[in-house]
């Protein structure tokens, strides 16, 4: 059964995911060729001193990418269910709600992670060609947040596509966007690095948050 | 079955997490909000000692870009009177209005002689090492005397545990001979390695370059320049067993001082220019965590002034250092205290991200004072006023919990999150 909730989510997101991924790299791609044409056209210390001393993130352009991912994911599993009601009828297979929803969120998280996995890859690339190794770690700290944003995108809207109730889903609304709006505020390199560990406590939270709205389509709001 | 005990304990589970996630996002968003409508912050108080009156003289942000121009004696100033009692500061101001050459205290000084002896320095808790993100990578650069334009190196160099490394930035490799030279002529000075602490200014927009002082592992300070591509070292005397925070170059033309050493103790010396002799500061009770730090020298006093987010205080010193007068100045509360006991009302825990003292987040749980009792207590009431009214029931501990913490957020968050009815 777990296999075929898979299989089924899969098919639901490959084109989505794969647009995504197309996109994600399209970006990693501009940003190496923005980087290149950087050393060629200008001193190569000067770009090393604007990445290292002036905090310039060249990557910064991809912020909103992992959010918006995750949001296109979340759309992609959930909307099609939610609008054709197949959800409920899923809800009624011989397979407990919560341990369907939790393979369903693993599905989209798991094609979430592959695309982080890639940025994160091909941007460490790009910059470990041309910057020392404490520039391209500082990098993926500096990004860091921002996967964390494109989970937590994925989740929440995940969690306000099931919420049955307007109110309860502006509600939801606000607080995920808060939390992502914190996620997007550092400036320069490395900015939310002291709060990860924090980050890193509560993104279980936010995951384990997605059942209540479950339980609540699945009873019809109760 | 196994499904239903599943539900059974992630249902509640879930709840929680919403709420405590509700609760976070709540704490940091809505205090944010009441700030940005009730309006908050103010500008530091400037303090100023003032070589006409000999003593403190200070402007103070009223809000609204409306200041306030006082001197100790609590005597108020017009925005040009106050200036004028700042020769040394406002001196380009006077010499427009053609009131130099000045005499003060028996001597004449023109704009040439202001200029020449005025040095300024701030040092701001947020950029000290540990408080701003830092890669430890600088630029070292080459001091040719023949040229007059500070070229920016091609090398930045890095400390292992076993070498002064330079990496070259055309081909992001090692560049192993300077790497050889500086490693060596350090080893020969007896370099203790890694560097603990390194200051200096990566940057060419200076007079000049005064290199980098470097700390061993043992605490020795070295000063470390590279002129026509040599490695010149000077093994200082400083004390080793300074504990040092930060070391802060600074190039001026003066050049009476190398720079400032800030220990994590809260002292903080100059590094005199011939000797490398250290100068106290007098900044008793300066928490370089939380206070910024301010010299400013001109031709007849050194002032030292420590910011914290409570007061301003000054220490007017002579040429030679010696402290001839202090001043303490609260700063002002930036709202009104019917504002303040609101916001303790409405907001018992409040969650900040950023902090005037760091560079990066800092995460930070502020609580509320005396007035959050009386929210919290409300908020309560509130709550059990709706569940009575509602379902005749009272609350359970995963309502209360969240209200009895954090008052009417925490309600927000119950009333939002609460088990709906069953839909027909």
């Amino acid at each position: 059964m777990i296999r075929s909730i898979l299989l089924k989510e899969g098919l639901k997101l490959r084109w989505v995911f794969l647009a995504a991924l197309a996109v994600n790299v399209g970006f990693c791609v501009k940003v190496f060729l923005d980087v290149r044409q950087q050393m060629t056209t200008e001193h190569a210390q000067m770009v090393w001193y604007q990445a290292i001393h002036l905090q310039t993130v060249f990557q910064y352009q991809m912020r909103h990418l992992p959010l918006l991912t995750g949001l296109a994911l979340a759309a992609a599993q959930f909307v099609p269910e939610l609008l054709g009601r197949r959800m409920r009828i899923a809800l009624h297979l011989p397979v407990a709600r919560e341990t369907m929803l939790a393979w369903c969120l693993l599905a989209g998280l798991g094609h979430l992670l592959v695309v982080i996995g890639v940025v994160a890859g091909l941007t460490h690339l790009t910059m470990a060609r041309y910057f020392p190794a404490e520039v391209s770690c500082s990098s993926l700290a500096t990004m860091a947040p921002w996967y964390a944003a494109g989970m937590l995108g994925y989740l929440g809207a995940a969690a306000l596509l099931l919420e049955p109730k307007w109110p309860r889903r502006f509600f939801l609304g606000l607080v995920f966007g808060t939390a992502a709006y914190v996620l997007m505020i550092g400036r320069g390199y490395g900015w939310f690095t002291p709060a990860l560990p924090w980050l890193l406590a509560a993104l279980p939270l936010v995951l384990l948050s997605v059942f209540e709205p479950g339980r609540r389509f699945h009873q019809g709001g109760a | 079955m196994s499904g239903n005990i599943l539900s059974r304990i992630l249902t509640p589970v879930s709840r929680w997490s919403a709420t405590i996630l509700a609760v976070l996002a709540l704490i940091f968003l809505l205090p944010a909000i009441f700030d940005k409508v009730g309006g908050s912050g103010g500008d530091e108080p400037l303090l100023f000692f003032s070589p006409l009156l000999e003593e403190f003289i200070y402007q103070e942000s009223l809000g609204g870009h409306q200041f306030l121009y006082r001197d100790e004696q609590g005597r108020d100033y017009s925005r040009q009177e106050f200036e004028d009692q700042l020769p040394f500061v406002y001196f380009r101001n006077l010499e427009r209005r053609n009131l130099l050459p000045m005499t003060i205290a028996g001597r004449a000084f023109d704009t040439e002689a202001i200029a020449a002896d005025r040095q300024g320095l701030e040092i701001r808790a947020r950029h000290l090492r540990g408080h701003h993100p830092r890669i430890d990578l600088y630029p070292l650069f080459n001091i040719d005397p023949a040229v007059a334009m500070m070229r920016f190196p091609v090398e930045m160099f890095r400390f292992t545990d076993s070498a002064m490394e330079f990496l070259n930035a055309d081909y992001n490799r090692l560049d192993r001979d300077l790497t050889e030279m500086f490693t060596n002529t350090l080893r020969e000075l007896g370099f203790s390695f890694p560097a603990t602490v390194i200051g200096g200014r990566a940057t060419n927009l200076k007079p000049f370059d005064d290199g980098y002082f470097i700390r061993d592992a043992v605490g020795r300070i070295f000063h470390v320049k590279r002129v026509l591509n040599q490695p010149e070292v000077v093994a200082t005397d400083i004390d080793p067993s300074l504990d040092v925070l930060d070391i802060i170059v600074n190039e001026n033309e003066r050049r009476e001082f190398h720079g400032v050493i800030i220990t994590h103790r809260g002292e903080a010396f100059l590094i005199s220019w011939d000797d490398y002799r250290l100068i106290p500061l007098p900044v008793q009770g300066y928490d370089p965590a939380r206070m910024d730090l301010k010299l400013l020298i001109d031709p007849l006093y050194r002032t030292v002034t420590v910011s914290s987010d409570k007061s301003v205080f000054g220490v007017a010193m002579n040429t030679a250092y010696e402290p001839v007068r202090r001043f303490e100045l609260s700063r002002r509360e930036a709202s009104s205290p019917w504002v303040q006991r609101m916001r303790g009302f409405l907001f018992p825990v409040e969650l900040h991200l950023e902090s005037p003292w760091r560079g990066q987040a800092d995460l930070q749980i502020q609580l509320g004072g005396p007035w959050s009792i009386g929210g919290i207590l409300t908020a309560l009431a509130v709550l059990l006023l709706i569940r009575r009214g509602r379902d005749k029931t009272l609350p359970g501990l995963a309502d209360l919990a969240p209200v009895a913490l954090t008052g009417f957020i925490g309600l927000l968050a119950v009333l939002f999150l609460q088990p709906g009815r069953r839909a027909s």
